[in-house]
């Protein structure tokens, strides 16, 4: 891994919100927001993976999305540098948005290839589209470049005009990641992009992920709420909860030394593949809060072991740390949290 | 063990789907035995037979498919019953569902009725089978959600499944499934669809529930990790066959089966983070079960395959390796064999 001080910064994202509303009634009269994020603050170096976690109704997919501009954001910044220039698209038209390059740079890989490509289009529709859209090539110069990107993700480009249905749900997905890659994008959203697969061919599609990004000098935001995939794809990890990032660090550095208690209480959660150690039969009591009405200070309030009255009153901040480990606790500083210790020997700690 | 002590026995279990294109053979010819108390874990991949296994024990498979063998179910004190023999929607087989045996499924939403309270379908379940009065139904059905977890159960039971978030809906599942005491519960990917810390919370009562009630229980899932904290027992399904099948912690530990070995390493163990492209992965896809040539199932996607040893026109038997192992692998076979029996072969 490259040292971050060597790295430039892609993304930056500054305190952004998306409230949705919720309407009721025949008038659709609003009743109150869902606050799906409420403020999250965090960079993405140039070719890095940064890894992205949370329970269903976190918010997680929604930053991820609200980071294309698949949707006009509630408030706060999303800057990104391409080639030295930056640009806000936080607020910008779909007009600058294209002119910028930025609709072209940006992709996403969704999670279920069967309902995110079309029945009816075949593989060279499905792949050609983005290019299409942005005009770059045309003619026999688009054929070529779907046939290129088909043997690269393992297809075999003589099946491009096939539709998707005659394809596995790996290969689908291979056809998903073939389209994402068409415009030559600098950055993707990848959003729980192996989670509709069997073991087996997600080992095969986060291999492909990885050889990808070197070769195209990708960085990915990776979207995932299964902790053992983020463990080995990511190189930092955000852990987000009910709309708010509560802890951000390096991999090996959460995963081993958590220090939000939220994080701790997921990691406790996950059953390991050993019959001869009880583990992931542990969870935080009570349930995920309601996004609607949350509740007041930290969010994990209610759920937590060391919550004291501070905790219902104040939003904690999220703060730097040693390492570059963020998180966003009033307490993080006077606990040790337990961790997972790494089978080839843990990083080194002070 | 003394053929008492086994609560399910499956023999040369098969079942077909005749389709336009050719027979579909979703579970091929498996048998094993389950004893009283014991969980066993069916693992494999999608389209493995894992389900369809379960569904042909509990007879729920539909036309055009159709199940062959034996299922020697035998209750508490009451004399073995072949499952097979009875008709699939006949009165006997509805009067062992539900009451003897019964089953969660992995999607809660699809599984509890939408148009009626967690009461009605509760007290329906236990009044079907119990000589009791509505009210009896209901005061039982609320210690049973009171049992596994739901807070303020008594005003609970009167909403909808839609109502209830995920995991309380896979508690309210639950219940029901247990609410006849079932001497055998299936639970076919019970926590699939669930975040991880419900499905620690989920599976905390499940372990603690079968040791409570003393079930025997086939936990059906695709996670190795799921089957390593919650079973005794694991039969490793690939395409309808049973490949291997021991306790679980020699199958953790010696992994015998070339799929089972491919399978464990492509765990992604939070605690061994692997390095770029290193991840492993079963090169190809699973094949249709539909005519598929007499050989070794896996021959095609196997790295190991011996052309000396792995034949090619027979079927592997499944075969006792020691220390309660069975595996179904050529090369194991001849290991295991003394040299003698090799050459008979």
């Amino acid at each position: 891994m490259n040292k971050p001080a060597e790295r430039k910064r892609l993304v930056r994202v500054a305190n952004l919100k998306k409230y949705f509303p919720v309407e009721k009634g025949l008038l659709r009269r609003n009743v109150g927001w869902l606050k799906a994020v409420d403020g999250v603050t965090f960079d993405i170096q140039e070719g890095e993976t940064l890894g992205m976690v949370g329970e269903s109704g976190c918010g997680k997919s929604t930053i991820g999305k609200a980071l294309l501009r698949a949707f006009p954001v509630t408030a706060g910044q999303v800057v990104y540098t391409f080639e030295g220039r930056e640009v806000d698209v936080s607020w910008a038209s779909p007009r600058e948005l294209r002119e910028t390059g930025f609709r072209r740079r940006t992709q996403m890989i969704f999670q279920d290839p069967n309902s995110s490509l079309d029945p009816r289009m075949t593989v060279l529709d499905l792949i050609s589209e983005p290019l299409h859209a942005s005009g770059a090539l045309g003619g026999s110069a688009i054929k070529d470049r779907v046939a290129y990107l088909m043997d690269r993700v393992g297809l075999d480009h003589r099946y491009m005009k096939r539709y998707p249905h005659a394809f596995s749900g790996g290969q689908r997905q291979r056809i998903s990641i073939a389209r994402a890659l068409s415009t030559n994008p600098s950055f993707i959203v990848a959003d729980e992009p192996t989670s509709a697969l069997d073991v087996s061919i997600q080992a095969q599609i986060l291999n492909l992920m990885r050889e990808l990004q070197g070769e195209f000098k990708l960085t990915f935001l990776f979207v995932s709420h299964n902790l053992g995939v983020i463990r080995h794809v990511a190189d930092r990890v955000a852990v987000v909860y009910l709309g708010r990032v509560v802890e951000l660090a390096g991999n090996a550095e959460l995963f081993e030394y958590p220090r939000h208690p939220y994080t701790a209480a997921l990691l406790k959660s996950i059953p390991l593949a050993d019959p001869t150690v009880e583990s992931g039969l542990e969870a935080a009591p009570g349930e995920i809060g309601n996004p609607l009405n949350p509740p007041s200070g930290c969010s994990f309030h209610p759920r937590c072991a060391w919550a004291t009255q501070i905790c219902s009153q104040a939003v904690p901040e999220l703060r730097g740390a040693d390492n570059a480990h963020f998180v966003a606790c009033h307490h993080a500083a006077g606990l040790t949290l337990q961790g997972i210790q790494s089978k080839a020997g843990g990083i080194a700690r002070p | 063990m003394a053929d008492s002590d086994i609560i399910l026995s499956v023999r040369d279990l098969s079942t077909e789907f005749t389709l336009a294109r050719g027979v579909l053979r979703a579970v091929d010819n498996i048998s094993f035995d389950l004893a009283r108390g014991e969980v066993i874990g069916l693992v494999g991949e999608s389209g493995c037979g894992k389900s369809i296994t379960a569904r042909s024990i509990l007879r729920l498979i539909r036309k055009p498919g159709k199940s062959y063998g034996h299922v020697f179910f035998s209750p508490q004190g009451r004399p073995s019953i072949d499952l097979i023999e009875l008709k699939p929607m006949g009165e006997e087989i509805r009067r062992i569902r539900g009451k003897y045996i019964n089953m969660i499924f992995q999607e809660p939403m699809n599984a509890l009725s939408p148009v009626h309270t967690i009461a009605d379908q509760m007290s329906e379940a236990i009044m079907l089978h119990e000589q009791v009065s509505q009210a009896e139904a209901r005061q039982r059905s609320i210690a049973l959600l009171r049992r596994v977890g739901i807070p303020e159960p008594e005003k609970r039971i009167d909403s909808y499944a839609f109502q209830l978030s995920g995991g309380m809906r896979q508690r309210a599942l639950i219940a029901m499934a247990i609410s006849c005491n079932p001497e055998l519960l299936f639970a076919d990917e019970p926590t699939t669809a669930l975040d991880v810390s419900v499905q620690a919370q989920i599976l905390r009562l499940l372990k603690d529930l079968q040791e409570q009630y003393h079930m025997s229980m086939i936990f059906i899932t695709h996670d190795l990790a799921v089957v390593a904290q919650m079973v005794d027992r694991v039969l490793v399904m690939y395409l309808g066959q049973i490949i291997e099948d021991a306790p679980v912690r020699e199958i953790f530990a010696h992994p015998r089966h070339p799929y089972t070995r491919r399978l464990m390493a492509s765990i992604l163990d939070p605690a061994d983070r692997r390095e770029a492209g290193a991840i492993s992965a079963i090169r190809g896809a699973v094949p249709e079960p539909i005519d598929l040539p007499e050989r070794c199932c896996f021959y095609d996607r196997c790295d190991e395959v011996d052309a000396d040893c792995c034949q090619r026109d027979r079927v592997p038997a499944l075969v006792d390796i020691g220390d309660d192992h069975k595996v179904r692998c050529f090369k194991e076979h001849n290991i295991a064999l003394p040299a003698s029996a090799r050459e008979r072969r």
